[in-house]
């Protein structure tokens, strides 16, 4: 416990209690609206973003968050199950933002170090800056989630009724997935672009697993979220072994657990 | 009486396949209107092309003589209660029933509008008199058909609609639920003097409860006159 006292550890403890309270908050409208596989294609295009970013020596955040701009903006109308079937457009769409990825990071001509660190995190290397832009989004994510309860709430449940009922249901449709592209910008430095995705999407569905009350499953995704990403930290900094990918196979192992000992199961069962 | 709904040249229809062909239709304030025809025939269609949940492929559609657009869609569904024929949810579904019935008047409260005590009232009353109260605390997606199509009728109703829109409401009520139903559709259409449009397969709800009758197939209109003429009709033709 000694690496404690050290100051990159300290901040890197900061960044995950922030990426896992934001995660833990997105992963719940991803999973309860399933929209997983735009939320897949979304980080992918973050991803692609940066190392474009990286190519042409531009701001990899920025870059990154157009991107995913780009793609909320295509994908959020084939999503809508009233225009068009998603699937294969949605598939086309992810196949493509990676084969962007790949193709940029081949096109790096230096060392590709700094492109590698966006593949598979490097929470380690946070500086203060980070955590600042980490901090307002987790606020924003939070404060977004607490004053639109209602209207995210009636979304989560059936986009059909909440547009019916008189909710702006498109338009928090795509805030949502303004939102969730702007937070995997941000989260892209500390677990990677291959991975960020599943951060958001393992404390979710854990949480999902043991609840039917919807601020229950919000607050457990949060509890889910952070215990996965400074678990990871530790096991990683004990282990010495990537922390990116620690961080996501113990809350692959969080989810295999939940849903193992899911209440809601053994109540169907019976 | 004045007009509450209007269409006008009207084809509807889902991803970019039109289902209800060159609709026009003129419906008063205050009429109870059923809306019969074969499977198929576009039913569920033309009343989600009423309140614009389905897409409007040609025409257009008024509302209290407001055109219904994505810009005054929002507002004008606050007036609109709506019942859908099937609802597809999870089981797993992290949604109380009680969060369901409030959605409505949520809805129709817009952006930080709050429940009043007068809200309260009404709700309470509505839920005694479905009986919904012993269900309130239930995950909605663990609930019959029968109890889930309950749910979504009361709130329908607690949303205080003008128009009332009701695909195949009766299916999968026990027969308690629906007599308090047609009792309540009757109080509240003499009491606010409600336009509302059933879809209905049952000639009986069509003989006990309509004004008049909208008669579909093949996605076209193909009668719209008083209930007596249509009930006529239907017997010369065998029921056909």
């Amino acid at each position: 416990m000694e690496i404690i006292k050290y100051a990159f550890f300290q901040k890197a403890l900061v960044a995950c209690v922030l990426s896992g309270i934001a995660c833990g908050i997105i992963g719940v409208w991803v999973v309860v609206m399933r929209i997983s596989f735009i939320g897949v294609s979304i980080s992918h295009s973050a991803f692609a973003g940066s190392l474009l970013a990286i190519l042409i020596k531009k701001p990899v955040q920025l870059f990154s968050f157009i991107f995913t701009l780009i793609t909320s903006s295509i994908l959020g109308p084939f999503s809508d199950r009233t225009q068009l079937h998603p699937e294969t457009s949605m598939g086309i769409i992810f196949s493509l933002t990676l084969g962007l990825s790949f193709l940029f990071l081949g096109l790096i001509p230096e060392s590709k170090s700094e492109a590698l660190n966006y593949m598979w995190g490097s929470i380690l290397t946070v500086d203060i800056l980070d955590i600042y832009f980490l901090f307002a989004i987790t606020i924003f994510v939070f404060f977004f989630d607490f004053l639109f309860f209602r209207e995210i709430k009636a979304l989560l449940f059936n986009r059909e009724l909440a547009k019916a009922n008189g909710f702006y249901s498109t338009i928090f449709f795509y805030l949502i997935l303004y939102i969730l592209g702007l937070s995997i910008t941000f989260l892209l430095k500390i677990v990677g672009g291959l991975l960020v995705y599943a951060l958001i999407v393992n404390p979710a569905s854990s949480a999902y697993q043991i609840t039917y009350n919807i601020k229950k499953m919000f607050f457990l995704s949060v509890i889910f979220g952070i215990l996965s990403t400074i678990s990871g930290l530790f096991i990683s900094s004990t282990l010495n072994i990537p922390t990116g990918a620690s961080i996501i196979l113990f809350s692959g192992l969080l989810f295999v657990f939940c849903f193992l000992f899911s209440p809601k199961r053994r109540k169907n069962e019976k | 009486m004045a007009e509450k709904i209007k269409l006008w040249d009207v084809s509807i229809g889902y991803l970019n396949q039109t289902i209800v062909k060159d609709v026009n239709l003129k419906i008063e304030k205050g009429e109870i209107i059923g809306i019969f025809g074969p499977n198929g025939a576009g039913k569920t269609t033309l009343i989600c092309g009423i309140n614009g949940v389905a897409r409007i492929i040609k025409g257009n559609v008024f509302i209290d003589n407001i055109l219904l657009t994505s810009f005054s869609g929002p507002y004008l569904r606050r007036k609109i209660g709506y019942v859908p024929q099937i609802i597809d949810i999870d089981p797993f579904l992290p949604i109380l029933t009680e969060d369901v019935v409030f959605m409505g008047l949520y809805g129709k409260k817009g952006l930080f509008g709050k429940i009043e005590k007068e809200d309260k009232k009404r709700f309470d009353e509505i839920a005694d008199f479905f009986e919904i109260k012993n269900i309130l605390k239930k995950p909605f997606g663990l609930l019959s058909g029968g109890e889930m199509r309950k749910i979504l009728i009361v709130s329908a109703f607690l949303k205080e609609p003008e128009i009332l829109l009701l695909d195949e409401v009766f299916t999968f009520l026990d027969l308690r639920t629906t007599k308090n139903l047609f009792k309540k559709i009757k109080e509240i259409h003499e009491k606010k003097n409600l336009t509302i449009l059933i879809v209905a397969h049952d000639i009986y709800i069509i003989e006990n409860l309509c004004q008049k009758v909208i008669g579909m197939e093949n996605g076209k209109v193909i009668f719209y006159d008083e209930k007596e003429k249509f009930l006529k009709l239907l017997k010369e033709n065998g029921n056909n």
